[in-house]
């Protein structure tokens, strides 16, 4: 799996949620600003119609992104679970773009603090259209066609 | 870990604020889960004896049409594809097997094999799987890379 290509534009982020969440109170609640919120309803980004309230953070790679996070989110944990308590939906976002033959790795190290923080913690994946993608869908194949063989 | 170097942390790109929130309602689909055992000269009976345990597939080392070009390690795998199962259930179901056998898999490592744990997933133009914290916790219990692995073909 050495040729493979990691995800792009990888981040990571802090995502509250609630139906009912208003973003104000959960910024005097936490003390913290926040990077991105959105009220509930209509105007919701979330196809749920929840309210949000986020932080997020993006560095050159897996490691360095979740530690930044963790940086800004770990004094942060009891408050959260208070949080999580009320019914707040509280978790950890791993988000980048995929094109083909693109994967990502997770050390055993960066599991291990994503796990001494105890929140869940969600994989999104989003396609590089195929208009923008650069390489070959096929590169991987050998180019004498010799997978065709038998 | 210690503090992350300044110039290791990127700008935000515009589309993130909405990347990370837009698929939330979107599972992936079609998803898989792997404990894949990997060494160039593996044996895959070796494997089976010192993990105790049945594999689901296994791979003698040597090239493959189904396989990249240079990917010719032998594999040893154990996994889930109940496809009635979502991602988290086949997480348990895989972490269920593979746990009482942690020491094992150390020791594979120790020798020189490469041990992850795959997730395999279709996400069409975007999705997101969501691992309870309790299920995070197994995984880095393993003291194992986590392998993610998407496709993108059309739902």
């Amino acid at each position: 799996m050495k040729h493979r290509t990691t995800w792009q534009s990888l981040s990571t982020a802090l995502v509250i949620s609630k139906d009912d969440l208003a973003p104000e109170r959960v910024t005097r609640q936490l003390g913290v600003d926040p990077d991105f919120t959105c009220e509930s309803g209509e105007n919701s980004v979330l196809d749920s119609g929840d309210g949000c309230w986020s932080l997020v953070c993006a560095a050159v790679d897996i490691t360095a992104s979740v530690e930044t996070l963790l940086q800004r989110v770990s004094p942060l944990a009891e408050k959260l679970v208070e949080l999580e308590d009320s019914g707040c939906d509280v978790r950890i976002d791993i988000s980048g773009r995929v094109d083909a033959g693109s994967h990502l790795s997770v050390p055993a190290s960066v599991l291990s603090r994503l796990a001494e923080l105890g929140f869940p913690v969600s994989l999104t994946a989003e396609t590089v259209p195929v208009d923008q993608y650069e390489g070959d869908f096929f590169d991987w194949l050998p180019e004498n066609g010799s997978h065709r063989a038998e | 870990m210690g503090g992350v170097p300044r110039d290791h942390v990127t700008a935000i790109d515009e589309d993130t604020s909405v990347r990370y929130l837009k698929y939330s309602h979107l599972p992936w689909v079609l998803s898989d889960v792997e404990l894949v055992v990997s060494k160039d000269d593996l044996n895959p009976q070796e494997v089976t004896e010192r993990l105790g345990l049945t594999p689901t597939g296994t791979r003698l080392p040597g090239p493959s049409r189904w396989e990249p070009p240079g990917e010719e390690a032998g594999l040893w795998l154990f996994g889930c594809a109940d496809r009635d199962l979502s991602l988290a259930e086949q997480l348990n179901r895989v972490l269920d097997a593979v746990e009482p056998r942690v020491e094992s898999l150390q020791g594979l490592l120790s020798d020189g094999f490469d041990v992850t744990l795959k997730l395999v997933g279709n996400v069409g133009r975007g999705a997101m799987t969501k691992l309870p914290e309790h299920a995070v916790a197994r995984v880095a219990a393993l003291g194992i890379p986590l392998d993610v692995s998407v496709s993108s073909s059309a739902r």
